[in-house]
């Protein structure tokens, strides 16, 4: 499973490195607020720090997991 | 059946209605804007946050461990002040209190009390995160974070260093980020005997990859790596073995994996988010997650909602079972690392008010999450945030 998964994050990157170059100045829509991923920043750690502490993984769509216990 | 559940503390419904009507106000009778601009990561900010927080266990504690009456109620608050030094430098402090009433933790720490003498006043969390940022004109940036942690039987303090490189005018951008826990646990068991105290230590890796589609659409892949060692188990959380209750009993280390992909795409005045997970540990847990976002420009460039729907599955760990014949080498009814299905829902209303406040452009923010379980445990929770910059 290890090893299926390392390969799928290969050939993702491998796929995405083939994507066209978008210059600056047509980034306008690239640049908006709400096209920025995990904004705004705290809401989503919040949200994301619930979701490990209720679900068995860590690490989905956020930084991993923290430390001390948050177990109730 | 929400509606049941969902009970704001006193006050509460005045203060929101009062903040729902000035916001309305300023909507309707302020000039017209353009988009809120795209904060620098540097630019000064200070944010307070706030999470009411709550988790039922069904009728008779039925959801999630049967044995264990797993109600809970939490609220946190969070105040990030940032300040700019120059034009590559910035620090950082964030600091976070949590109040906590649980049933299983309080039952727990009335025994410890009782039996052991243990002190056991401390009903919440505190911790701080100091950190310090750097950025310059060539796409680097780099981060390094302190944090100290302290709650009920548990000290942890940590470490965060982070980098990233932006490529080709910004169509690629690259992240790594290590950050390694040191956590102190009090040992005090669910009978109220306490042992020498534990230590566990945490440490992950992430790498990230957002790369540019095309004008209106980009991706980000990510991939999470986490190491644990050392006493992994939840102190006070009790397993039933022939017709009686012991310990919980966890491995030593704990090999985590998780692979994400995400993919954003803007509209001419909305946008959408697509996002899949996969996780898998050494526990034998495996885990997938799909999520949907859409984030609508309700008003003008100042009011947006985004609303967000996600499933979950996960497999169940290799010692996990409710109720046990006999005493197990390893053993857990600790309900999150069972087998279940979990399926949420959320909001989330963002108002950007252009006209500047004491000389900072200021952001409201309310949003609402419910998460149903398929083993019984609901819960839900309230958000709400004040940004100026």
């Amino acid at each position: 499973m290890k090893y299926t998964g390392v390969c799928t994050i290969l050939c993702l990157l491998c796929i995405s490195s083939g994507c066209t170059s978008v210059r600056f100045n047509e980034r306008e829509q690239l640049s908006r607020s709400d096209m920025q991923f995990d904004a705004p920043a705290l809401s989503s750690d919040l949200t994301n720090q619930i979701y490990q502490a209720r679900e068995g993984a860590s690490g989905v769509f956020s930084g991993g997991g923290g430390g001390g216990c948050g177990c109730y | 059946m929400l509606l049941r559940q969902v009970s704001l503390p006193a006050g509460s419904t005045s203060g929101v209605c009062l903040l729902i009507s000035y916001l309305l106000v300023v909507m309707l009778l302020g000039p017209k804007v353009n988009a809120e601009p795209t904060a620098d990561e540097l630019d000064d900010l200070f944010a307070v946050r706030g999470i009411i927080y709550e988790q039922n266990d069904g009728a008779d504690d039925s959801g999630g461990n049967v044995y264990i009456d797993e109600d809970a109620s939490i609220q946190e608050g969070i105040v990030l002040l940032r300040k700019r030094v120059n034009d590559s430098h910035a620090v950082q402090a964030k600091f976070t209190g949590v109040i906590v009433t649980a049933a299983s933790w309080d039952n727990a720490r009335l025994k410890a009390e009782t039996i052991s003498g243990a002190t056991t006043d401390d009903h919440g969390r505190l911790s701080w995160d100091l950190g310090w940022l750097y950025k310059n004109s060539q796409g680097f940036s780099g981060s390094i974070h302190a944090t100290y942690g302290t709650e009920y039987t548990y000290r942890t303090e940590g470490v965060n260093i982070a980098v990233g490189q932006v490529f080709d005018e910004g169509s690629t951008a690259l992240g790594f980020k290590l950050t390694a826990y040191d956590d102190r646990v009090r040992n005090i068991r669910f009978d109220g005997q306490e042992f020498e105290q534990e230590t566990r230590e945490t440490y992950t890796t992430d790498f990230s990859l957002i790369q540019s589609i095309n004008a209106y659409s980009h991706v980000n892949l990510s991939w999470t790596h986490t190491e644990q060692e050392g006493f992994l188990a939840t102190s006070y959380n009790a397993v039933r073995a022939n017709a009686t209750f012991d310990y919980e009993r966890v491995p030593q280390s704990r090999s985590r994996d998780t692979l994400s992909v995400r993919y954003k795409r803007a509209l001419t005045r909305d946008s959408y988010q697509l996002g899949y997970g996969r996780y898998w540990d050494s526990w034998g847990i495996d885990s997938d997650v799909l999520e949907g976002r859409y984030y609508f420009n309700l008003y003008d460039n100042r009011l947006s909602m985004q609303t967000s729907v996600r499933y979950y599955k996960q497999s169940a760990a290799n010692f996990y079972g409710i109720d046990f014949d006999q005493p197990q080498l390893l053993q857990t009814s600790d309900s999150d690392l069972g087998r279940f299905t979990g399926t949420s829902a959320g909001v989330l209303l963002a108002f950007y008010n252009p006209q500047r406040l004491w000389g900072f452009l200021h952001t409201y923010e309310l949003g609402f999450n419910y998460y149903q379980r398929g083993d019984g445990l609901d819960l839900y929770w309230l958000t709400f945030g004040w940004s100026f910059r």
